[in-house]
């Protein structure tokens, strides 16, 4: 668990938590899903998986019982999560499109507005 | 390949409560597109970089585009407190941001409010930190009234400008909370 953390993901977490206090679902809602696009990408796919057991299998049979399937999770960098960032806005632009003008199309247009303060640059 | 040239940036100072206000139209629509009390540099960094390509010139002395804006800032300094509402003004932001803006603009002079009330009024009680962004985001303060939004608990909450220079502007306002004192500690 004591992965690195980027500094857009610290600000997600400390958010949420301020976000859960408040009632504030639009931003948990928008930052739930974040993090979980975030640990998607952390997850290391499963043929890695496999390739890299089978390689340390010889050097101490680490690789076998319990925690065999724990592998490191991939380092994302700052631009990673801002990439990510961006895709969870580009995806709630193009439902917003499909939703026309309602009360859903305007909770994305306030979810964006969560995530976009979340990049750089932004207070 | 035609060129057209679209006019400068027409910029202008103006005493406030609080300090020196730099407000910039844009000629081509009249609207004020970026202000605040910061100095000419960073209150034009408000615009992209594309917009900060055309440039921006001194209003001339009559005011030129400059001078309906500058007209109510000194009315509002002078005590006329609802000469800033009909400004014309334009910043960019998606469809809630622009929702928001319009509904802080209708928290009158004297009035305050709570992100959550403003997050209400736009229509998403729940979205109380995007709220919070409209009022970060707002480039063209006081024309859009960001300082009239305070937290919950009545504190004053924060400002892109300094707690001083809200605090200033609810005092002119005799916005009830701004005389409690204890609330700008």
């Amino acid at each position: 668990m004591n992965h690195h953390t980027t500094a857009i993901e610290n600000r997600a977490r400390t958010w949420l938590r301020e976000a859960v206090r408040s009632h504030d679902t639009v931003t948990v809602s928008a930052l739930r899903s974040l993090l979980g696009a975030i640990g998607n990408a952390e997850a290391v796919p499963v043929a890695a998986d496999a390739a890299a057991t089978s390689s340390s299998e010889r050097i101490a049979g680490a690789a076998l019982g319990v925690g065999a399937a724990e592998v490191p999770r991939r380092e994302l960098t700052d631009g990673d999560v801002a990439d990510i960032v961006h895709a969870e806005i580009a995806e709630r632009r193009s439902a917003m499109e499909l939703y026309g003008s309602s009360a859903a199309s305007h909770r994305l247009a306030a979810e964006i507005v969560v995530l976009e303060g979340l990049l750089p640059g932004r207070s | 390949m035609t060129t057209t040239t679209i006019p400068p940036y027409e910029t202008a100072e103006v005493a406030l409560p609080g300090g020196t206000v730099v407000v910039v139209v844009d000629p081509t629509t009249g609207a004020v597109v970026a202000s605040g009390w910061k100095d000419l540099d960073a209150t034009f960094g408000f615009l992209t970089e594309g917009e900060q390509a055309r440039g921006h010139r001194p209003a001339p002395r009559d005011g030129g585009v400059t001078e309906p804006a500058v007209q109510a800032l000194h009315a509002y300094a002078a005590g006329d407190l609802g000469a800033l509402d009909d400004v014309v003004v334009s910043q960019p932001g998606g469809p809630f941001l622009q929702r928001a803006w319009i509904e802080l603009r209708g928290v009158k002079a004297g009035e305050t409010d709570s992100y959550a009330g403003l997050a209400e009024r736009a229509g998403s009680a729940a979205a109380v930190r995007a709220a919070g962004q409209a009022c970060a985001r707002n480039k063209v303060a006081p024309f859009v009234p960001c300082h009239r939004i305070l937290r919950s608990d009545r504190s004053l909450g924060g400002y892109a400008y300094g707690l001083a220079v809200k605090a200033a502007l609810l005092a002119h306002e005799g916005a009830r909370s701004a005389e409690d004192r204890t609330l700008f500690d």
